[in-house]
């Protein structure tokens, strides 16, 4: 697919960059989504991908597939408006502005039986993706790409400039975190026993 | 949510489990607590993806024309700057000036005034330094 896109892409055919839009759009969009936690953001973020994917395809020079250079833009993008974001929000606080608290978002959960269910899901992602949040950077980009479909420990090894086996000790670690952090959080939420205190 | 996870957690062991010491009440706190981390993890194994809006495509393609048509815009908004172009005929006039004076001087230099005595002897004797040659030999 990557491939052969390219070529129909570097020969100008018409229809190629929309083939290529429609095989990674939504894909793109969660990345972004990941990382930001906004939809408005994360489009918003998705299109700055795909306008630098448009810009930049001849100089491609193919080192990587098709589909890393992509989610590459993809993670720098979603970074920088992050990075933005909280720049402009201390700057906010200095001057004693007050903007108006954006709501964190989580991506719909699966399908579920039941209203009660979808709503335990969604609350379960809801406090998974702030675990994830709280992970140094590169844990958490490395544990966010291993949450979209096709992306394995290589292609992830290739976004982030490091090797297969260095992304399974990134992820080994992120998850061990991941678990400590929850721990914390449903030890902290969890009922007192009657019996338990001092 | 928390609350409703506290109320279910809550709920199994005052309810389910049989009357225990302090000891076995926190073992339980604790394997919910290892139940609810493990349930929240499965959550990374879920390959959602977030659909993007019906008009991204539009949006997108409106961008990249309206970025082709800026960078038009700029390249020609350049040649509309009112100095630019007497600046360009300055400089091809002293381009051409400068090209006629290395020409002209090199051949004015060139020719001594012993050349323009000999040129001028050729000429009066009908003289071409290839028939002088071959006269020679």
């Amino acid at each position: 697919m990557d491939k052969d896109t390219l070529d129909r892409l570097r020969a100008g055919e018409s229809g190629a960059f929309r083939d290529l839009l429609a095989a990674y759009r939504d894909k793109v969009v969660s990345t972004c989504f990941r990382f930001l936690r906004n939809r408005e953001d994360a489009e918003e973020a998705a299109l700055d991908v795909f306008m630098e994917v448009h810009r930049s395809l001849s100089s491609f020079r193919e080192e990587a597939e098709l589909s890393t250079w992509i989610f590459r833009i993809a993670v720098t993008k979603s970074l920088d408006l992050l990075r933005r974001k909280k720049r402009k929000k201390r700057f906010d606080a200095l001057l004693g502005v007050r903007t108006a608290a954006v709501e964190m978002e989580s991506l719909p959960a699966a399908e579920e039986a039941g209203p009660e269910q979808a709503l335990e899901a969604r609350e379960r992602s809801r406090i998974l993706q702030d675990s994830i949040d709280g992970l140094v950077e590169n844990q958490r980009i490395a544990i966010t790409l291993s949450r979209i479909e096709g992306l394995d420990a290589r292609k992830i090894a290739e976004v982030l400039g490091t090797t297969a086996p260095a992304v399974d000790a990134l992820l080994h670690r992120a998850k061990e975190n991941l678990k400590k952090k929850l721990s914390r959080y449903y030890a902290r939420t969890a009922p007192k026993e009657p019996n338990d205190g001092p | 949510m928390d609350r409703k996870i506290q109320r279910k957690t809550a709920s199994k062991s005052v309810d389910t489990a049989p009357p225990r010491s302090g000891g076995q009440a926190a073992m339980t706190t604790k394997d919910d607590i290892e139940r609810e981390v493990s349930a929240t993890l499965s959550g990374l194994d879920q390959k959602t993806a977030l659909a993007a809006r019906p008009d991204f495509d539009a949006r997108l393609f409106a961008r990249l024309e309206q970025g082709n048509s800026r960078r038009r815009s700029r390249f020609t908004s350049f040649w509309r700057l009112p100095v630019l172009v007497p600046a360009a005929v300055a400089v091809m006039l002293a381009l051409n000036i400068a090209a006629a004076v290395v020409v002209f001087g090199k051949t004015d230099q060139r020719v001594t005034p012993r050349q323009q005595a000999m040129a001028a002897l050729a000429e009066e004797f009908e003289m071409n330094s290839i028939s002088t040659f071959l006269d020679v030999n």
